[in-house]
C-alpha cells in the first residue's frame, strides 16, 4: 500500500478576481515507507496548495473539488477520517509556529497527553527524548520561543513534528526564514531524524539544489500540474520536460564558469486565465502547434518516469 | 545582579507601564483605597447614624473640624459616607466589570473561533444590544427587575458584554490564523481546548486593557442608575445616591454633592490613567514607538543589569 496517494485532486480558489484553479488535476504517489518525495516548483505553482491539501489546512476560501487523497489507507479528504491520519506538517516559519504564551515543553508534551493518551509524568519524560533527538538539551521544556534563535525554533517545530508519530511528515520550505549556515545543521538534522525513525517526508521546496541534497523522488509542479515526476538522479542527470531544463540551467553552479545566469522568459501564466493547451507553451523553448491546441497527459517513459509533454509521446 | 532580578522582558513591560501618569492613577487609587478600607478605624462616626446637634445653620455643617467634609441633611459625617461608600462602588465595578468580561470573552471567542451561522447569529444579537444607547438600555433593564444595586450591576454587566464580545472575537479571529493555532489543529487537539489553551492567553491582554477602562465606565454607570433611584437605596452610602441627595441643597450646601462628585471623578480618572498604562505596556504594536520619561525608577530599573 503506498504511504501517500493522490489522484485526480483539484483545488480551487475563490478570489475577488475569479476563480483561480491552484491545483489541476493532480495525481502524485509516495510508494514506499522512509521515502523522501520532494516537491518544486516556482512560486504559485501549488505546491504549498498541495501540502496543505493534504494536511486539512486549506484556508475558507479554498475548495477540494475533485480527487482523492490517501495516507496510509485513511481518505484525508472525507471529514471523518481524517482525525485519524497521522501527518504532521513543519512549516516554514518556526517563530509564528509556536504558541508565544506556552512554553515548549508545554506545547510538546500536549501532543503526547492528547493524542497517545499519557500522563503528565511519561508525557514529560517522551518530551525530554524529542528534545534530545533534535539536539536540544533538557532545560529547553521551560523555554519560550521567543527565548530561543531561528534554528533552535525550527528544532522544536521538527521535535513536535516528532512527536505526532507520524505516518507522512509534510515539509513546507522548512529552512527558507533561516541562515544558511544554520540551514546547512536544520536539513541535516532533518535528514537524520528522518532516517532513523524511517519516516516519510514530502519535501517542499523551490530550491533544487535541496532537493538533489534531501529527496529520493522529485515531482515538478507549473501551475498547478505535475509535468515531471521521477528518481531525484534521473531527472538532475537528464530532465526531460522543457521546463525542468530551463529550471536546471537556471540554478547557479560553482563548478561552472557563465558569464550570466539562463533564465526563463516570461512570468507564470495566471491561474485565474490559464493559456490554451499546454500552460508551459508560451514559454517553452520547444513549443509546437499543438502545444497551443491540445493539453498534454501525463505519460510515463522508461518505466518510472512521468512527463506531461508532447515531445514523448 | 541586583537582590532580585527581573528578566528584561519584564523590565520592558514595567518601564513602558510606570509612566508618570500610571503612577499618579496607581497613587490616587491606591490613597482611595486604602482610605476606603481603614474608614471604620480612622473615623469616629457611623455612616448611618443621624445627628441632630449638628443640624446648624442653616441645616448643617460645612466643611470644618471635625467634620472635615461636613455633614449631610440628616448630620451624617459626609467624610465617612464617602469613603465607607469605597468599598461599595469598587466592588460594584469590579463584579459587573467580571461579569460582563467573561461572559462577553466566552462569546467571542467561541464566535470567532467556530465562525460561519454560528457568529452571525451571536454577533447579530450583540449588534441589537449595541445599537441601544448604553445608558438607556441599562435604565430599562434595571427599571424592568426592580430597583436595587444588585439589579442596577446586572443590568450595568448586560449592556456592556457586547464591548468585550466584539474586542475577543476580534482578536481571536486574527489569532486563530496564525500557524501555531494551525499546528495545534494539526496535533489533533480539540476545538474547545484549542480555544481556551491556545487562542484566550493570547486574547488576554487587549482584554485586561479594555476591562480596565471599563472600570471607570461601570462606576459611571452604577453612579447614574443611582442616581436616578435605580441602583442603590438609602441610606446606603454609595456615590450616585450622595450625589442625588446632594443636588437638592446644592445652593445652601455645596459639600453634599461636591465630595461624593470629586470621588467619581477621581476613581474614573485613575483608572483611565491605568488602563492607558497597560495599554502601552501590553501592546505589542506601540512597543518601541513610546517615549518614555526617564524617571528615577527607570533609572533605578536601568541601573539593575
Amino acid at each position: 500500500m503506498a504511504v501517500l496517494e493522490i489522484r485526480n485532486l483539484t483545488v480551487l480558489y475563490y478570489t475577488p478576481k475569479g476563480l483561480v484553479k491552484a491545483l489541476d488535476d493532480v495525481s502524485l504517489d509516495i510508494r514506499n515507507r522512509g521515502e523522501v518525495l520532494g516537491l518544486v516548483g516556482e512560486s504559485g505553482s501549488g505546491k504549498s496548495t498541495l501540502g496543505y491539501t493534504i494536511a486539512g489546512l486549506l484556508p475558507d476560501n479554498a475548495e477540494t473539488v475533485s480527487g482523492k487523497i490517501v495516507v496510509n489507507g485513511v481518505n484525508v479528504l472525507n471529514r471523518k477520517e481524517a482525525s485519524k491520519a497521522r501527518i504532521s506538517v513543519i512549516f516554514q516559519d518556526a517563530l509564528t509556529a509556536l504558541n508565544p504564551v506556552l512554553t515548549i515543553g508545554e506545547q510538546i508534551a500536549e501532543v503526547f497527553i492528547y493524542n497517545h493518551g499519557l500522563s503528565r509524568k511519561e508525557a514529560y519524560e517522551e518530551t525530554v527524548k524529542v528534545l534530545e533527538q533534535v539536539g536540544l538539551p533538557r532545560n529547553f521544556v521551560n523555554r519560550y520561543p521567543h527565548e530561543l534563535s531561528g534554528g533552535q525554533r525550527q528544532r522544536v517545530v521538527i521535535a513536535m513534528a516528532l512527536s505526532m508519530k507520524p505516518d507522512l511528515i509534510i515539509a513546507d520550505e522548512p529552512t527558507t526564514a533561516l541562515d544558511v549556515t544554520v540551514q546547512a545543521k536544520i536539513l541535516k538534522l532533518l535528514l537524520k531524524v528522518v532516517k532513523e525513525n524511517n519516516l516519510t517526508m514530502l519535501y517542499i521546496t523551490h530550491d533544487l539544489s535541496l532537493v538533489a541534497h534531501m529527496c529520493d523522488t522529485v515531482a515538478v509542479m507549473y501551475a498547478g500540474e505535475v509535468v515531471e515526476y521521477a528518481d531525484v538522479k534521473q531527472l538532475f542527470k537528464e530532465p526531460k520536460h522543457p521546463y525542468t531544463k530551463a529550471l536546471l540551467k537556471a540554478v547557479p553552479r560553482v563548478d561552472v564558469d557563465v558569464e550570466e545566469l539562463e533564465h526563463i522568459e516570461g512570468s507564470p501564466p495566471s491561474l485565474i486565465n490559464p493559456p490554451s493547451g499546454c500552460k508551459f507553451h508560451p514559454r517553452c523553448p520547444k513549443a509546437m502547434s499543438i502545444c497551443k491546441r491540445r493539453k498534454p497527459k501525463l505519460v510515463s517513459i522508461n518505466g518510472n518516469r512521468l512527463v506531461r509533454c508532447f515531445l514523448y509521446g | 545582579m541586583g537582590f532580585f532580578e527581573i528578566s528584561p522582558e519584564t523590565k520592558d513591560v514595567l518601564v513602558r507601564f510606570l509612566q508618570p501618569s500610571t503612577i499618579l492613577g496607581i497613587a490616587i487609587l491606591g490613597s482611595i483605597i486604602i482610605l476606603g478600607v481603614l474608614i471604620p478605624l480612622i473615623s469616629p462616626y457611623d455612616p448611618y447614624a443621624t445627628s441632630d446637634n449638628v443640624l446648624l445653620p442653616p441645616l448643617s455643617s460645612g466643611p470644618a473640624w471635625p467634620y472635615i467634609f461636613g455633614t449631610d441633611s440628616l448630620g451624617r459625617d459626609v467624610f465617612t459616607r464617602v469613603f465607607y461608600a469605597v468599598s461599595t462602588d469598587l466592588a460594584v465595578a469590579l463584579i459587573t466589570v467580571g461579569l460582563a468580561a467573561s461572559i462577553g470573552m466566552v462569546i467571542g471567542l467561541v464566535s470567532g473561533y467556530f465562525g460561519g451561522a454560528f457568529d452571525s447569529v451571536l454577533m447579530r444579537i450583540m449588534d441589537v444590544l449595541i445599537s441601544i444607547p448604553g445608558f438607556m438600555l441599562a435604565i430599562a433593564v434595571a427599571a424592568a427587575l426592580g430597583a436595587s444595586l444588585f439589579n442596577a450591576m446586572l443590568a450595568v454587566a448586560i449592556v456592556t458584554i457586547p464591548i468585550y464580545a466584539r474586542l475577543m472575537r476580534g482578536v481571536t479571529l486574527s489569532i486563530k490564523e496564525q500557524l501555531y493555532i494551525m499546528a495545534a489543529k494539526e496535533a489533533g487537539l480539540g476545538s474547545l481546548r484549542i480555544i481556551f489553551k491556545h487562542v484566550l492567553p493570547n486574547a488576554l491582554a487587549p482584554l485586561i486593557v479594555q476591562s480596565t477602562l471599563e472600570l471607570g465606565n461601570a462606576i459611571i454607570y452604577i453612579a447614574g442608575l443611582s442616581f436616578i433611584g435605580l441602583g442603590a437605596q438609602e441610606p446606603q452610602p454609595e456615590w450616585g445616591l450622595m450625589l442625588n441627595v446632594g443636588r437638592k441643597y446644592l445652593r445652601e450646601a455645596w459639600w453634599f454633592a461636591t465630595f461624593p462628585g470629586l470621588m467619581i471623578f477621581l476613581v474614573v480618572l485613575s483608572f483611565n490613567l491605568i488602563g492607558d498604562g497597560l495599554r502601552d505596556a501590553l501592546d505589542p504594536r506601540l512597543r518601541g514607538t513610546i517615549r518614555i520619561k526617564r524617571s528615577r525608577l527607570w533609572r533605578f530599573l536601568k541601573s539593575e543589569t
